[in-house]
């Protein structure tokens, strides 16, 4: 990478399945304020404004235009982004171009998603190719239980391992001030008892439907050193598409997953993941995603996962925490969701998430998006610039 | 009420919309002539890239790992309907159709077949008994009568366990 750039503001809104107390804009300008806030900066420090959700879930287009105001983008350069799912994950990646490109030296990105507005389960099945996909597929919750299904049966966890992932969640998001779901859950029972929904797919196997904004401020190396007290550097990032899928031939499309990491791995000399990176925020989806996707990131063996949940070691207190935010399964605004795991990645770096900050030192995190079609974009940041 | 509590107990006004608008999406010259065949004759097709040799199903113009032009209709490998089931999902919890807006009847289970040719296929089963059902199953492709199909991957009614 030629140019190095920091993150050097993080801002959420609070999160709940309704926000009627602002609308689309004003929930946006939430996170904006509190960006700028985090970084000790106002609108006239920032050069330009990206922004992006995911499209169909409210009804209302051409959002950009009408953020305008609340974003501070006015007069400013900035364009729009919408990946599906990944969305907010490729938000920070366009924060990082764009300062790395030299054209601008602090980037604001902003992220939200309202999904109370509007039907967000709907929105997902109308993603699908209307002509073949839309008649024929089951959607998410479909190709997340077979992620659940083919894991009990090729290494032999259970359904109180998905549990287990769950009761993690929770505890992380009862901690974190801006989470969503709060549940307090008690035993894997509680879990268990949840309605089935695909088996062996449960409600509480799955993320909510949120409502809530994410906005980061990215700088370039020099001006990150004279605005920043706490720059979290960006180490790497990388955006990995595959073949659009009409059918399936890999029960659990694992492909994009494993590339991602395996590039990003590659690229910054990370042999050992679990040892050279202190911890993740990654999108799981469900429960099942999470077992599943860190063995295709490499922190494990195939199969080992689920034995690691079981001994705590992805804990906010444990070896290697996995989402001590609470995850995606908690909270999961969806044009927000990939950038919150980067925010969250960045205050766990500097030290200052609060309540639910890991216990171990934090130098180097790994965060990612996931998407339709098993879309991925994963980041790498770090506390130092070595 | 006092101004400070008027503005506590503020109600939040929304405002309602169904939309409802026409569309007309365009099958295209690969998709089209194999929904027109489905429709027509009964017939269920797959294009071959001629670079890397797998088979794409539904045909596309293009192969998405090689990116060069597959051939057209008839240069396509007809496909007999058959094969041998590799996993399924039940579906217990109601679902919307994206194509209808309506909730689908629940439960039923959606499977993935590996067909004799070597390509996959995602569809229905008729089985709802999912006991009924293990990896390698062998089933075969039910359509709807002539008269009823529209040239839709619907008319294929459901994939039914073949009795050997």
């Amino acid at each position: 990478m030629s140019n190095r750039v920091a993150i050097i503001g993080v801002g959420q809104t609070y999160h709940a399945s309704k926000r009627p107390d602002v609308c689309i804009t004003e929930l946006c300008n939430e996170a904006v304020r509190a960006a700028l806030e985090d970084a000790e900066l106002t609108m006239k420090d920032i050069d330009a404004v990206v922004t992006g959700n995911m499209e169909l879930f409210e009804g209302r287009y051409h959002q950009d235009l009408w953020q305008v105001d609340y974003i501070g983008s006015y007069h400013k350069p900035g364009f729009r982004v919408t990946t599906g799912g990944t969305t907010g994950g490729t938000l920070a990646c366009t924060a990082f171009y764009c300062a790395t490109s030299g054209q601008y030296d602090v980037v604001m990105s902003v992220t939200f998603e309202k999904q109370g507005e509007g039907d967000s389960r709907a929105g997902l099945k109308i993603v699908a190719d209307p002509i073949w996909d839309r008649w024929i597929t089951t959607g998410a919750i479909g190709t997340l239980a077979r992620l659940g299904s083919w894991y009990m049966k090729e290494y032999g966890a259970t359904e109180e391992h998905a549990a287990l992932v769950r009761l993690k969640a929770d505890r992380n998001a009862c901690l974190n001030p801006h989470s969503h779901l709060k549940l307090h859950l008690k035993s894997v029972e509680d879990v268990l008892k949840s309605e089935m929904l695909v088996p062996p797919l449960r409600r509480l196997d799955m993320c909510p439907a949120s409502e809530g904004a994410c906005a980061i401020i990215v700088a370039s190396e020099q001006k990150a050193r004279k605005l920043s007290r706490k720059p979290v550097w960006v180490k790497d990032w990388v955006e990995v598409h595959n073949e659009t899928r009409y059918n399936r031939g890999d029960p659990v499309s694992l492909e994009n997953l494993e590339k991602a990491a395996t590039t990003l791995f590659r690229r910054n000399g990370i042999t050992n993941p679990r040892r050279d990176i202190s911890m993740a925020e990654i999108y799981e989806p469900a429960t099942w995603a999470e077992l599943v996707w860190f063995e295709a990131f490499q922190f494990c063996q195939k199969g080992e996962a689920y034995k690691l949940v079981e001994k705590g070691a992805t804990e906010r207190d444990g070896e290697f925490p996995v989402n001590p935010s609470g995850g995606v399964i908690a909270t999961n605004p969806i044009g927000a969701t990939g950038m919150i795991r980067v925010a969250e990645a960045a205050m766990q770096i500097r030290g200052d998430a609060g309540p639910h900050q890991v216990t171990r030192e934090v130098k180097r995190t790994f965060t990612t998006a996931w998407g339709g079609s098993s879309w991925t974009v994963a980041h790498l940041l770090s506390k130092t610039l070595d | 009420m006092s101004k400070a509590k008027e503005k506590e107990t503020q109600e939040y006004l929304g405002l309602s919309h169904v939309l409802n608008l026409s569309f007309n999406w365009s099958a295209g010259p690969y998709l089209g002539k194999w929904l027109t065949e489905l429709r027509d004759n009964g017939k269920l097709w797959a294009s071959r890239c001629p670079k890397c040799q797998r088979l794409l199903l539904p045909p596309r113009i293009v192969c998405g790992i090689c990116h060069i032009r597959t051939p057209e209709w008839p240069d396509w490998l007809q496909l007999s309907g058959k094969g041998k089931l590799l996993e399924w999902e039940k579906v217990v919890a109601p679902q919307m159709n994206p194509s209808t807006g309506k909730i689908e009847p629940e439960p039923y289970i959606h499977g993935n077949i590996l067909l004799d040719e070597g390509v996959t296929f995602q569809h229905y089963l008729e089985e709802q008994d999912e006991t009924k059902l293990k990896e390698g199953t062998r089933v075969e492709v039910v359509l709807k009568p002539r008269e009823e199909r529209q040239g839709l991957v619907t008319d294929i009614l459901y994939f039914r366990i073949v009795e050997e």
